[in-house]
């Protein structure tokens, strides 16, 4: 994996979600401080087609963390954990600690990001206690990393909690056979949990073909997706590893699943003209989802939002 | 005059753009041209259909190499040459150059990107500002968008058009009376024609676009028997294959852009008619790197990454 053009990974997601924060696809308080200060004297306005995919990714994301945590108000008093694994300068984890607040969120990616992150959040006087809040550097390639990073959090970390675990576009970037690592360590680890993981697939389709060739050519290669290149590869990646039921949907399924309100109100933003090229971009994307129910207090969960 | 115009083919065919006078004074040609073609252009074969180009440039180069040449090939490109691509002004300005050398033999219609409001979304405007450090280009260009005629008829037997039909016409002399010289509205006979899809649906149905309709088997079937016609050519949908049958073969997507938005990983298609109007596909990928040209800083096609 070329880290350099992974890192550079998160640099082209933030600027694509400050993007739709501005055009007003979604409320983002952090997307902006998060940003660096050159980033942000600077404007690039993405297709239609980029801004309407990454608010889909958004949504969809921020729906399952709604319904994660209002699970959680039953079975564990509204305490939960969010592990966002290979956060990049994602605002998820803070979005989340703001609508509830018994939740602890700690974020995992390579040192560079972590510390740039950290510093301008700090510059941004955005603080958080360490208790409900910390991002650590590890390579996520690695479990044990992963394993050491969550063992040396200040505050333990509560394995018997409810935990929701996010990997928005990071499992593919894995080197091959590294991404069932990733699952099935927190698979065996939580008792009660969700991990949701977005991410490329079908790369054999002549789309996923040119796909493949793109990101390989921009220094970002989607090593490890043949690890679950289908819907249903992305469903058994986590039924292999250890998961007790697992679901996944193509991101035009995830797409229709979203709130009808919202999507009304995003389609007016900008005019969408291209409908075959944005069927074939979602086709090419998926959410994955394992579920860990030990109790019963998860229930029936899906990715649903309305 | 003639040679003044060879000498603008053969820059832009070396995809270099022409001075901003010289686009003002091509432009000029092309609307003294353009205004005096009806909205349904009558065309016979032989003829070479074409789709959208997108302003892919290098495949553009590639569609006349499998082609052949014009004048030696007629061709008719059925709109959506600017947008997208990264050499919408070359690719349009060579397109309008042919067009105003060889009148005859060059047959353009307009596509739903012929427009101003589009184009300032998709690319060209953004193209043109900078190539030339103004808007003057843009400018000249959608002036004569407002002029490119609608559609076509092939012998009296094939309708072309970019987008699809309207129900607002039932017949193509409807056509003939639409006061096409303006921005492309939003609703409306021009609008639909420019904009609307085939799809599988019985009559006609919203679009998901935004403008123009859906229109089933049924609606096409009825519009081919009143005109007296075998079939409709249109373009404005990607398909993978580069083209596609429907509705019993009585209409055809023809799409030109292989690779489209250096993305898409298509193949495109040309549909060669002969002067019995039997038709043949030509199938062809993306022009080879090697043929693209020094590389450019070109903007990475978009993922979600």
């Amino acid at each position: 994996m070329e880290d350099r053009g992974v890192i550079a990974t998160a640099d082209d997601a933030l600027r694509a979600k400050r993007d739709i924060a501005r055009a007003g696809y979604v409320e983002d308080a952090y997307i902006d401080l998060l940003s660096s200060r050159t980033e942000r004297a600077l404007v690039r306005r993405h297709p239609p087609l980029v801004r309407r995919g990454y608010w889909a990714r958004t949504a969809a994301t921020r729906a399952i963390a709604l319904e994660f945590g209002s699970r959680c108000e039953k079975v564990s008093d509204g305490r939960f954990n969010v592990v966002n694994v290979g956060c990049g300068y994602d605002t998820f984890g803070l979005w989340t600690l703001d609508r509830f607040e018994r939740a602890r969120v700690v974020e995992l990616d390579f040192a560079d990001v972590i510390r740039a992150r950290s510093e301008r959040l700090r510059e941004a006087g955005v603080e958080r206690s360490e208790v409900s809040y910390e991002s650590r550097a590890c390579d996520v390639r690695d479990v044990s990393a992963i394993d050491a990073a969550i063992g040396g959090l200040k505050e333990p970390f509560d394995w018997s909690l409810p935990t929701l675990v996010i990997a928005e576009c990071v499992l593919a970037y894995l080197p091959p056979g590294a991404s069932d690592a990733v699952t099935k360590f927190f698979g065996e680890r939580l008792n009660t949990a969700v991990f949701a993981s977005y991410d490329p697939i079908e790369p054999d389709d002549a789309f996923g073909r040119q796909m493949i060739r793109n990101v390989r050519a921009r220094g970002c290669a989607f090593a490890g997706i043949g690890d679950a290149p289908s819907v249903e590869g992305a469903r058994a990646r986590f039924e292999r590893s250890g998961w007790q039921r697992a679901f996944a949907y193509d991101m035009n399924a995830v797409y229709a699943r979203l709130s009808a309100n919202e999507r009304e109100r995003i389609e007016k933003i900008d005019f969408l003209d291209e409908y075959e090229e944005w069927r074939l971009i979602l086709a090419h994307y998926c959410i994955s989802v394992g579920v860990n129910d030990a109790v019963g207090a998860l229930g029936n969960f899906d990715l649903i939002s309305d | 005059m003639s040679h003044e115009l060879d000498g603008w083919i053969a820059q832009l065919r070396r995809c270099e753009p022409l001075d901003e006078d010289d686009v003002r004074r091509l432009c000029q040609m092309a609307i003294e041209i353009m205004v005096e073609e009806s909205n349904v252009q009558m065309i016979d074969s032989p003829v070479t259909i074409c789709g959208d180009i997108h302003g892919q440039f290098y495949d553009l180069l590639e569609l006349f190499k499998v082609g052949g040449d014009c004048p030696d090939t007629n061709y008719l490109f059925m709109g959506d040459f600017v947008d997208r691509g990264f050499y919408s002004v070359e690719t349009f300005l060579l397109l309008l150059a042919l067009k105003v050398r060889y009148p005859d033999r060059m047959y353009l219609i307009r596509g739903n990107h012929e427009c101003r409001q589009i184009t300032q979304v998709y690319g060209f405007y953004d193209e043109c500002l900078r190539k030339y450090g103004s808007v003057n280009v843009w400018r000249y260009c959608t002036d004569v968008f407002d002029y490119i005629s609608l559609s076509a008829l092939i012998d009296n037997k094939i309708f072309c058009v970019h987008g699809g039909l309207s129900p607002s016409i039932t017949t193509i002399d409807q056509i003939r009376t639409i006061d096409r010289k303006q921005e492309v509205p939003h609703e409306g006979a021009m609008c639909d024609l420019l904009w609307s899809d085939p799809e599988d649906v019985a009559g006609w149905g919203l679009s998901p676009r935004g403008a123009g309709y859906l229109f089933g088997d049924d609606v096409c079937t009825s519009f081919t028997q009143t005109n007296g016609i075998d079939m409709i050519a249109r373009a404005h949908q990607l398909v993978m294959e580069g083209y596609k049958w429907m509705f019993n073969k009585r209409l055809v997507t023809v799409w030109s852009a292989p690779n489209y938005c250096y993305r898409c990983g298509n193949v495109a298609s040309i549909l060669e008619l002969d002067e019995n109007l039997a038709h043949d596909f030509k199938v062809f990928e993306a022009a080879p790197q090697e043929a693209r040209g020094a590389p450019s800083k070109r903007v990475a096609p978009d993922y979600f990454l």
